[in-house]
């Protein structure tokens, strides 16, 4: 390990523009995570094409600063706004804003950036630490494992993603099934081509992502009435004192251990991992009464959950070959277009590729927490950006970027038709994070299921009864039936609501 | 209203089209060898599970919008503020369907200025001239990033647009 390690630096000041990349990178994304619309999976697809220019450990390195920097900015926005830039930032909006508005932003900001920071570290130790032996351990797994995880990650984010869990489900199967799409991988028979010559390849991942994500936000955003009037731009970040730090260790230590947690389980990202850390930080307090009205803690959960998230959800990717959560599905995309298959062998196979990303993203973590005490003014004057200017140029940068990738028309084609369902899906309250799981993990549960049922000679029984393949597909069942629950929870305690209000009316 | 008679009608189309890829898989060529889990096994469990789970959001909206029938009177009826939505929305994808267009036959310079600038004026802005200068420093700079940093291709038109843009780049 230590050699890897070795081997990682030697690269990185082997390439001095490796540290320029992180840099840049790490700007790019707390400037699209901090304003609304944007979001850290728009800034990590639109660097994908340019990817291409780098070799694949630069490459990487790029999308994974953008991935670290993005879910800090979601809390600047949160914090001067009051509408968080990227969902994982909701709740930060909860105590940050109160707490702006009492004339205490840049202390706001200060909490926000040291918890993003050690959280982030501590999720990127997470991830050096478990990542080798979970990829060793991996190598065991078979088609049947991989078949029961790409099911769990499709099953955990449409349960678990706070909407309807049978659109989350139904955005899952239409991304299963647009993956389906080109030759049949097993007998090469053309499968939902009708005839169309460039269809054979299937429906290129890149421009999808890049339509369903950046292209349906702009349309989205474009419809909406948006006013930068409330912004605080004026303001410089504090750090809180050793004292205030102090106070909130416990509430760190927790969200840290959430977050890394959660980010670790297929499909379930960085905003579960917030939300939980921030009711666990309600239920453990002694003045819980205080929260949402400016406390320190309730900035700290949510942002230390999140960002520590980001290193967890970068071991199923690593490690296993599935994406921990949308944002590294589309990491997953920057990967394939370099030839790159992420999985158990990755760390055999691109070994200096892996621990310079482990490394990177500690740097980015630091430099995040530099850039957020210096440059915390500008990333709030970006706030202020024209979405007038901003929205068109981002389209022209999806059309410029999927064209450039191969110089095929076609592929803006389809990101252009992506986008509009993407749209559609947005307006419909489809969640676009189960599609895109869904996409992405198609191919691999289809071929380890047919794969896996041709070694087990057609016996189902035998193909689900080994225990790592049992557990994973319990585990789907049991997050459907949680889903579910939470639902129901949900519907009643509206119900009640609502026959209050009409009692009291 | 009219967003759930939306959210039905959706329920049903992908309803419908679940039952039509099924039956279109159903009709891929056979392979002996694999005849257990051929190339229509994965779509038709896909497909198969889409058609049962849409059948049944398409029952729970219908129920929905029978329980508030009473309040169908009016759910056509667009607001203001509905319509200004829909339009500028229309307004950006036209624009959008216009720059593809324009990309591949007028080239990318043009093309992507002439985006910018129209499409600047779908969301509300007052800055008149930061529209042009805004268009025409982007499009410059990322010219010179694409063709001279990154050394990727753009698209230069055809016929008259390509012998102009090739001055360029």
């Amino acid at each position: 390990m230590l050699e890897a390690y070795g081997s990682a630096l030697a690269y990185l000041f082997g390439n001095p523009s490796s540290f320029l990349l992180i840099i840049f990178s790490v700007i790019w994304g707390i400037a699209f995570g901090s304003v609304p619309g944007l979001t850290g999976i728009v800034g990590v697809a639109l660097l994908i094409p340019f990817t291409f220019v780098f070799d694949p450990t630069a490459g990487l390195l790029l999308l994974a600063g953008v991935y670290v920097g993005s879910t800090f900015g979601g809390s600047i926005s949160a914090i001067l706004f009051n509408t968080p830039g990227s969902p994982e930032a909701a709740c930060t909006a909860l105590d940050g804003y109160p707490m702006a508005k009492k004339g205490q932003a840049g202390k706001a900001l200060g909490i926000a950036l040291a918890s993003s920071a050690i959280g982030g570290i501590f999720g990127t130790i997470v991830l050096m630490l478990l990542a080798p032996p979970m990829a060793q351990f991996a190598l065991n797994f078979g088609p049947p494992e991989y078949f029961a995880l790409a099911v769990l990650g499709i099953t955990a984010i449409s349960a678990i993603g706070g909407g309807s869990v049978l659109k989350g489900l139904v955005a899952g199967l239409l991304g299963l099934g647009i993956a389906t799409v080109g030759l049949d991988p097993i007998t090469g028979t053309e499968r939902f081509t009708f005839g169309n010559l460039s269809l054979l390849t299937g429906i290129s991942f890149v421009p999808a992502i890049i339509g369903t994500f950046a292209l349906a936000e702009v349309l989205q955003r474009a419809g909406e009435r948006v006013s930068t009037q409330d912004v605080i731009s004026d303001v410089s970040t504090k750090l809180p004192s050793l004292k205030e730090f102090l106070a909130t260790r416990i509430t760190l230590l927790r969200s840290s251990v959430i977050g890394s947690f959660i980010g670790a389980l297929p499909g379930v990202g960085a905003t579960t991992a917030a939300f939980i850390s921030y009711s666990e930080a309600v239920r453990w307090s002694k003045r819980p009464e205080e929260f949402g009205t400016g406390v320190a803690e309730g900035i700290a959960a949510p942002e230390s959950a999140n960002n520590s998230a980001v290193g967890g959800s970068m071991i199923p990717l690593l490690a296993l070959g599935i994406p921990g959560s949308a944002t590294t599905a589309v990491m997953l995309g920057g990967l394939t277009i370099h030839g790159i298959i992420p999985g158990p062998l990755l760390m055999e196979t691109n070994t200096q590729l892996v621990y310079t990303v482990f490394i990177g993203m500690f740097i980015a973590n630091i430099l995040m927490l530099i850039f957020g005490i210096r440059m915390a003014r500008y990333f709030a004057l970006v706030l202020k950006a024209p979405y007038a200017l901003v929205g068109p140029a981002i389209v022209v940068l999806c059309m410029t970027g999927v064209y450039a990738l191969n110089s095929n028309i076609v592929d803006v084609g389809v990101m252009l038709a992506m986008g509009a369902f993407g749209f559609l899906l947005r307006k419909l309250k489809y969640p676009i994070a189960s599609f895109v799981i869904g996409l992405v993990l198609g191919p691999i549960a289809e071929r380890s299921l047919r794969q896996g049922l041709v070694i087990a000679d057609y016996n189902y029984l035998e193909f689900v009864a080994r225990p790592i393949t049992a557990i994973l597909l319990l585990g789907s069942i049991a997050s459907l039936a949680y889903g579910f629950y939470g639902q129901w929870k949900r519907i009643r305690q509206s119900n009640h609501t609502a026959n209050l209000a009409k009692r009291a009316g | 209203m009219a967003h759930r008679l939306l959210d039905l009608g959706f329920a049903a189309l992908l309803f419908g089209a679940s039952i039509f890829f099924w039956f279109v898989a159903d009709g891929f060529p056979e392979s002996r060898r694999f005849a257990q889990a051929d190339a229509d096994f994965w779509p038709k469990i896909i497909f198969g599970t889409m058609a049962l789970i849409t059948g049944a959001l398409v029952i729970r909206s219908f129920l929905e919008l029978r329980r508030g029938g009473e309040t169908m009177q009016g759910a056509f009826n667009m607001t203001d503020d509905f319509r200004y939505t829909a339009i500028r929305i229309g307004a950006m994808g036209g624009l959008i369907l216009l720059y593809f267009w324009a990309f591949q036959t007028a080239g990318f310079i043009l093309a992507t200025f002439g985006f910018l600038v129209l499409a600047s004026f779908v969301i509300p802005y007052r800055n008149m001239w930061m529209r042009f200068l805004f268009a025409c420093t982007f499009t410059i700079a990322l010219v010179l990033f694409f063709t001279r940093a990154l050394e990727l291709p753009l698209p230069r038109g055809v016929g008259a647009f390509y012998d102009i843009n090739i001055l360029f780049y």
